[in-house]
């Protein structure tokens, strides 16, 4: 079977076709949350904005935002929080069928993916955790991953 | 508060002094165009400071008022008013005037004269006080001068007392606080400007009826909202507790709410469970959402809490909510049509690599106040047939959970983000097989989310797609393929709908075929 990147590459050599950039300079990642402090009962929402750093239109695919974008939760003593069932049951290698998001995106413009956290980490313990995303450069485009800025989110009682 | 009619503007100096021991702010208003209009000037007085203001200079230097405001050229007469901000009843202003005319070499000054008070009275007469809980009251007066009625309470303050304290006590500012069900009365002093010439200070007694009872209070937020409208808007969490005291040895039968509109207990959007959760109108407390609104436009609700008690009695409370609906919902789609992809993919998919099916979703007037969001999530069908050179066609659908599904939600919630969407789903071809064909039909819904602390996003409609593709190999050597047939349905309008979406399962990237 092969894998899903290799469908990509050919998608995107094909159709879509792109210039060359060194890893680390085609996008960029920021993310944010509608606030800072939650209760240990409320659900996570992280959103995430992917903006083209280059000079030139770029073309991304977007599967499923819990493969496409790697997610890293570690609490107050620098520890990775807990994976929930659903992070552990994710399976998001080869690929062979599914939905596809073709995101193009001219220079400086932006994508915005909404991801839930505590789906992924069971956060209900309270303690302030640091959160950061990141996303795998794709192999026509360089290789590389991007990494997002860290944000912290106090989870109270 | 000092007021004064005044003639020639031009060449006057009006002048306002602060008499007092501590600072104040003085505010000074000019009406003219037959009162229609005001031009107004703030400042600061220290003790034994004067403001001077020359009006002919504001006049011909064009000097803007606090608000931006300028006095016309040709303004030859009007009115003038001082404030005293800081001690609102019994001022420290004092205010002169000076005329200079330099045809005759006349010198005139004038003062000004106080505005006092009459019908001094409590703002809440009875006053119903909860049993163990608090209800303010407050002293109101009649403004001479202005003609409308005002809120005196801080003359009051440090004055009030009960007849009963027993029944209620009632502290520094006039909040009354029920200890036994019952009446009593309550009573203050405060000295006060009378309406008379020259504003004699007079002490007045204003006084009145307190009553206690059970009554329930609706909590929104940590605030009593009783009695009051509460703007809020669809989506948004509406979590509400009941307060309330009983007296000893009554208890509560039951309580409840009254809620009506269109409510959901929340969203839940987990694997193997999504769309409108439960909710409970039975208890002290609730919490809810209201998802839609008649006609997507504002809407006014009435809540009550209800509490049936053992001795019969059956008090409740009620507040209104003012409800924003989304406005009206439409959209768009724009299609594509199934292709090979470079040889070996069955895809549907636009011309020159665009997207398979684009979806728009617009809002008539989006709720302002708002950083909404829209968001996306789809229900697919979808499975093919992959028939191979030898043995027997395997059918395959997308890995589920629960395992063995060929319809539930596309991967995870939400689908996308944003006003607009799109989906280009797509099967491999394998060398190994000669034919594959698929089906596939999907519902796409948009969503609007308020995007507030624990909201949740609100139905705005759907749009329903299909196609179907057959794909026949043409080079097993090098993997190469060509479509068959290919048909797609016709139903692909957005629909607006005010019904959630619900899964009980979601479908991932991938196949399980047997």
């Amino acid at each position: 079977m092969r894998s899903f990147v290799g469908v990509l590459l050919i998608l995107s050599t094909l159709i879509l076709p792109v210039p060359v950039q060194a890893a680390g300079g085609i996008f960029s990642l920021t993310i944010s949350m509608p606030q800072d402090t939650v209760s240990t009962r409320s659900e996570i929402q992280l959103m995430i904005k992917l903006t083209n750093a280059t000079d030139h239109e770029i073309t991304l695919f977007d599967t499923d935002q819990y493969c496409d974008y790697t997610v890293e939760v570690r609490d107050s003593n620098g520890q990775s929080a807990p994976e929930t069932e659903k992070k552990r049951k994710l399976r998001c290698a080869e690929p062979v069928a599914g939905k596809v998001i073709i995101v193009k995106l001219k220079p400086g413009e932006h994508h915005e993916v909404l991801i839930f956290v505590s789906d992924l980490f069971d956060m209900t313990r309270p303690d302030k955790y640091t959160v950061q995303v990141a996303r795998e450069i794709p192999k026509e485009m360089g290789q590389g991953q991007v990494k997002s800025n860290k944000i912290a989110v106090t989870v109270t009682e | 508060v000092l007021s004064r009619t005044n003639d020639p503007y031009h060449n006057s100096i009006i002048t306002a002094g602060n008499g007092g021991t501590k600072p104040t702010q003085a505010a000074f208003t000019i009406f003219y165009n037959q009162g229609t209009q005001k031009y107004e000037l703030e400042q600061t007085l220290q003790p034994d400071e004067q403001m001077w203001i020359d009006v002919g200079r504001l006049i011909s230097e064009h000097v803007p008022d606090k608000n931006g405001n300028l006095l016309p050229g040709d303004l030859t007469s009007g009115s003038y008013e001082f404030r005293d901000l800081t001690n609102k009843h019994i001022g420290t202003l004092f205010e002169g005037k000076i005329v200079y005319d330099k045809t005759y070499g006349h010198v005139t000054y004038g003062c000004g004269y106080c505005c006092g008070y009459n019908y001094v009275q409590l703002m809440r007469n009875p006053l119903g006080v909860p049993l163990d809980l608090t209800a303010d009251n407050a002293v109101q007066a009649r403004d001479v001068c202005a003609g409308i009625t005002v809120d005196v309470s801080d003359a009051f303050y440090n004055n009030w007392s009960t007849a009963s304290t027993t029944i209620a006590t009632v502290d520094y500012y006039g909040t009354h606080t029920g200890h036994a069900l019952g009446s009593t009365t309550s009573n203050t002093h405060g000295d006060l400007p009378s309406k008379t010439r020259f504003c004699p200070i007079n002490t007045c007694y204003p006084g009145g009826g307190d009553n206690v009872a059970v009554m329930p209070k609706i909590m929104f937020g940590g605030n009593d909202i009783t009695g009051t409208t509460q703007s809020v808007v669809v989506g948004q969490q509406i979590a509400l507790t009941a307060s309330y005291g009983l007296p000893s040895g009554v208890t509560v039968n039951s309580q409840s709410w009254s809620v009506p509109g269109t409510i959901t207990g929340g969203f839940v959007h987990n694997d193997t469970n999504g769309g409108p959760a439960a909710y409970s109108l039975t208890g002290k407390s609730t919490t809810f959402y209201w998802y839609s609104t008649p006609n997507y436009a504002k809407a006014s609700y009435q809540v009550t809490f209800t509490l049936h008690l053992s001795d019969g009695a059956s008090p409740s409370a009620t507040t209104t909510f003012s409800v924003a609906g989304t406005s009206a919902p439409s959209g768009n789609i724009t299609p594509g049509s199934n292709a090979i992809v470079s040889g070996d993919l069955l895809q549907y998919i636009g011309s020159g690599g665009l997207p398979g099916m684009t979806f728009h979703v617009y809002l008539n007037l989006p709720p302002s106040g708002y950083s909404g969001i829209f968001t996306w999530d789809q229900i697919r069908t979808d499975s093919w047939v992959r028939t191979p050179a030898t043995g027997s066609a395997r059918t395959c659908t997308a890995p589920s959970n629960p395992s063995g599904l060929s319809t539930g939600q596309d991967t995870s919630y939400p689908y996308a983000v944003g006003d607009q969407t799109q989906d280009s789903p797509y099967v491999s071809l394998y060398a190994t097989d000669i034919e594959t064909s698929r089906t596939f039909s999907a519902t796409m819904y948009a969503m609007w989310d308020p995007h507030l602390p624990n909201s949740i996003p609100v139905p705005l409609g759907y749009i329903q797609w299909n196609f179907s593709g057959d794909a026949t190999i043409t080079n097993a050597a090098t993997n190469q393929w060509t479509l068959k047939s290919s048909s797609a349905g016709s139903n692909k309008t957005f629909t607006p709908s005010s019904s959630y979406l619900q899964w009980s399962g979601t479908l991932g990237a991938g196949e399980v075929c047997h």
